[in-house]
């Protein structure tokens, strides 16, 4: 794990109808490291995931995106296309389950057997193999966000978003898609930021993990040394279920 | 055919006089005479007709209505005088009285004098005839007639018309369906077809109109003025003009076929495709276009293609007034005469329909004060009627 | 009673004559209504999905017009198009007054809110996430459209069968600027209008299942379709 930044933020705000949801003072994300946010509901994780991945635009402050600064003009393609998110509540098309993982290499004209032979290895990794032609409309939670974690990776994002990817699964599915992202950041050095309430995940899988609360960010450090010895009272108490939320 | 209409004309007048059932009595400068003097009594030779009678004893074959009336008159006192209800038909040996000439003179005066028309201020007849479908053509919907004079009927029987103006051939054939109790149409071949076949009962004239060709003013064709209208449309036909036909089947697309058979140009002849009998008319070529509408529709589409059409005059004035750019070019022709039928259905085939309602409508539409209704239609709109009052007991009064 | 039955038998035997009258009108009212089509939907689609997934000043009138217009009644359109053509209109000097391309401009104007209002509702029901999902897997806002509207497909096709079903059936417009000319404007409608003023029932009916046919067809075509972008 380099400690070049991929993503620098700083003071960084998103507001709502007058309402400052995010207010990021500094936020150095590395190339290669597995990144966890947590935090409670309403923390702002997911709006700072949007922005991570140019879906919105912020109200001031400035991003940074390897060499790319985010001003008032829109973001480079091919930048853009370096970084893709596996959202809580995937949308999937109404199309069978490996046209859903072929969307994003068709968006970048990619066509046929080349196509055919990543979806296949993509379907396999996530143990779908055997829905490849079944309607993506059909499946049930857990197949579907393996799907969404599919054609994420197909198209070999360098920074993978990840929000919430195992809220409401069971524990054989939690366990696949945590093996493969840290097989994926592994192998292919993706750097990769996982939104998580659950802390025990961001324990298992983060390199780093830091807590949002009330949009702002309180502390982010070594992941055993967040768990181990906060330096933060907030984060203290987080970390032992007293939080208020 | 003139003195056989003056004949039908002095039939209703003596029935008028008699306090006859088509009118309310009209009131007139001179009384009724009562009693007449014979100056002479004839008995009916073979070969004896009422005018060859009037023409030996006054010199006027017109005058015969007096010795008719005068005979009737003493009818009514003497039973050995004949009593004549058809002046046409009179029987050898049946005693007439031939009153002196000044008295034959005042008959005749009486007889002839028009009818003063005074507006009915007695209650209104009570019968209540209720609904009453009428169907009739387009044009005496579209030119105002009916919705001038029909609330006079409405109020008058206690009847609610409900008017469907459709072409001709639907008109009748709604009659033929017993979906219409009465039927007001133009087509007189149909008219008379209809009622031979059972279909229609107690038909009658009830006015005419006429027919005019329009065009625009720049007259392409130069038929302006023209009185002979076969002539015209073969000119319109030569220099290929923009003609358009209604080609509804209606009285004034019939009406045009004839027209277009009275010229010699080659017609196309279009088989029906129900019933192979029923042939279409039309010439050949591009400028003759057939758009299946009503008269105001045609009337429109004429106007915006300034093109020539046939069109009844009634139509025609009505739009006038809101504007269309079509002048008449060709009129007074007698084969442009467009006569109107009112026929009841037959209760017999429909028992459903409303058979006092079609007889009352058809008395109503026959009578004098309708008719005077009718000769005033649009003489304030245009400075001239629409419609020609033309039923028998108009015809008679006016006489 | 007897009329209908009458009338249907017949109605068969006219359909099966091959009278070149008859297919005069069926091929005019196809092609008259099947050019408004094309332009109500290359108009009304873009328009459609723009509204449903843009937010610009204007938009709830916009949305309120054309839900108006859906609605409009199309003799009113048909006289709207006769004012604008006719010689003393505005666009008099065009001479389209009684020609096809008036048919053809009052049944786009008649076909386009709907299928317009119908995409809009359609691709307002694909899931309001979907396009950020779309976005993040690489897709210009353009590749993201054109995939939301095939998510839409159903909805979408729907839209175009509503406005074909409209055009193909309405008669007061076309009558009104089309004129009713025989072998010109004459379409199936207006003939069926026809045939019954002339008491011609028993033609009235084969050209009304000609119409009940061809729409049927049309439809069958449109939801073939359908099925094929299925699967």
């Amino acid at each position: 794990m380099s400690t070049n930044s991929v993503y620098k933020l700083h003071n960084l705000t998103q507001t709502y109808n007058d309402r400052t949801v995010l207010n990021i003072e500094r936020l150095n994300i590395f190339a290669g490291e597995i990144l966890a946010i947590v935090g409670p509901s309403g923390a702002g994780k997911s709006t700072l995931l949007r922005h991570l991945n140019f879906l919105e635009r912020p109200a001031s402050g400035s991003l940074k995106f390897e060499a790319f600064h985010l001003n008032g003009e829109g973001v480079p393609l091919n930048l853009r296309r370096k970084i893709t998110t596996v959202f809580q509540n995937p949308v999937l098309l109404t199309r069978s389950v490996a046209d859903n993982v072929a969307y994003g290499l068709k968006l970048r004209g990619k066509s046929g057997d080349q196509v055919k032979q990543i979806v296949d290895d993509a379907l396999d990794l996530v143990g779908l193999n055997n829905l490849t032609h079944t309607g993506a409309r059909t499946l049930s939670g857990g197949e579907a966000q393996r799907v969404a974690l599919a054609r994420a990776l197909v198209i070999q994002p360098a920074v993978l978003l990840l929000d919430e990817p195992t809220a409401n699964l069971d524990p054989y599915n939690v366990k696949l898609i945590e093996n493969i992202i840290t097989q994926v950041n592994r192998e292919q050095g993706t750097t990769i930021v996982i939104v998580t309430h659950n802390i025990f995940q961001a324990k298992r899988l983060a390199h780093r993990t830091a807590l949002l609360l009330e949009g702002r960010l309180v502390e982010i450090a070594e992941t055993n040394t967040f768990f181990s010895n906060p330096s933060d009272s907030r984060t203290k108490a987080f970390i032992h279920g007293e939080m208020v939320y | 055919m003139l003195s056989y209409l003056q004949k039908m004309v002095l039939v209703v007048a003596l029935l008028l006089l008699t306090g006859g059932p088509l009118t309310s009595a009209p009131t007139h400068a001179q009384s009724s005479p009562k009693s007449v003097a014979c100056e002479q009594e004839v008995v009916v030779q073979a070969d004896d007709w009422l005018s060859k009678i009037a023409e030996k004893a006054y010199g006027d074959v017109l005058t015969y209505p007096a010795i008719a009336e005068a005979t009737n008159l003493k009818n009514a006192e003497d039973k050995s005088f004949a009593q004549i209800e058809n002046y046409d038909l009179i029987e050898v040996g049946w005693k007439l009285c031939l009153p002196s000439a000044a008295d034959a003179q005042t008959l005749l005066d009486f007889a002839l004098a028009a009818p003063e028309i005074t507006p009915s201020d007695s209650a209104p007849v009570t019968t209540d005839v209720g609904r009453l479908v009428l169907a009739t053509t387009t044009s005496t919907e579209n030119s105002g007639l009916l919705a001038a004079i029909l609330p006079d009927f409405e109020a008058k029987y206690g009847a609610s018309v409900e008017v469907i103006a459709v072409g001709t051939g639907q008109a009748i054939e709604l009659g033929e369906n017993g979906d219409a109790d009465v039927v007001l149409v133009h087509a007189r071949d149909r008219e008379d077809a209809f009622v031979e076949a059972g279909y229609g009962v107690n038909r009658q004239d009830v006015m005419y109109n006429d027919f005019v060709i329009l065009g625009p003013e720049t007259d392409p064709a130069g038929i302006k003025g023209m009185t002979d209208v076969a002539a015209a449309l073969t000119q319109i036909a030569e220099t290929n003009s923009l003609f358009i036909s209604r080609g509804d089947d209606s009285g004034t697309h019939i009406k045009e076929q004839t027209l277009w058979q009275a010229t010699s140009l080659p017609l196309d002849e279009v088989k029906d495709l129900e019933d192979a009998k029923k042939i279409t008319y039309k010439p050949q070529g591009d400028w003759y276009q057939s758009i299946g509408q009503g008269m105001g529709a045609t009337l429109t589409v004429a106007d915006e293609q300034q093109a020539y059409t046939l069109s009844d005059r009634a139509t025609y004035l009505a739009r006038t007034l809101e504007g269309i750019d079509l002048v008449i070019l060709v009129e007074g022709d007698s084969r442009l005469f467009n006569p109107y039928g009112v026929i009841a259905v037959n209760p017999e085939l429909h028992p459903t329909v409303n058979a006092k309602g079609a007889a009352a409508f058809i008395d109503w539409m026959t009578s004098l004060e309708t008719q005077q209704m009718i000769s005033e239609f649009g003489v304030a709109e245009f400075g001239q009627p629409l419609f020609v009052a033309d039923s028998v007991a108009w015809n008679a009064a006016k006489q | 009673m007897d009329d209908l039955i009458r009338g249907i038998i017949q109605a068969f035997e006219i359909i099966f004559s091959l009278n070149p009258a008859l297919y005069e009108v069926i091929w005019l009212s196809l092609s008259v209504s099947g050019i408004a089509l094309v332009f109500s939907t290359v108009l009304g689609i873009p328009l459609g999905a723009a509204m449903a997934l843009t937010r610009f000043p204007g938009r709830q009138l916009m949305t309120a017009l054309l839900y108006t217009g859906m609605g409009f009644p199309p003799v009113v359109i048909g006289l709207f198009v006769y004012l604008m053509l006719s010689r003393s209109g505005p666009a008099g000097q065009l001479g389209w007054l009684f020609t096809p391309k008036a048919m053809i401009v009052a049944q786009t104007i008649i076909s386009f809110p709907l299928v317009a209002g119908f995409t809009m509702a359609a691709v307002m029901g694909v899931d309001p996430h979907l396009r950020r999902q779309l976005m993040s897997l690489g897709a210009t806002p353009w590749q993201a459209t054109v995939t939301i509207l095939l998510e839409a497909k159903i909805g979408v096709i729907v839209a175009i069968v509503a406005g074909f079903g409209a055009i193909i059936s309405e008669v007061g417009a076309v009558m009104l600027v089309g004129g009713n000319i025989e072998g010109k404007t004459r379409v199936l409608t207006t003939a069926i209008v026809l045939e019954t003023q002339k008491g011609n029932f028993d033609l009235a009916i084969a050209l009304g299942l000609v119409l009940l046919l061809l729409s049927f067809l049309v439809n069958v075509a449109l939801l073939r379709l359908q099925g094929k972008a299925f699967s």
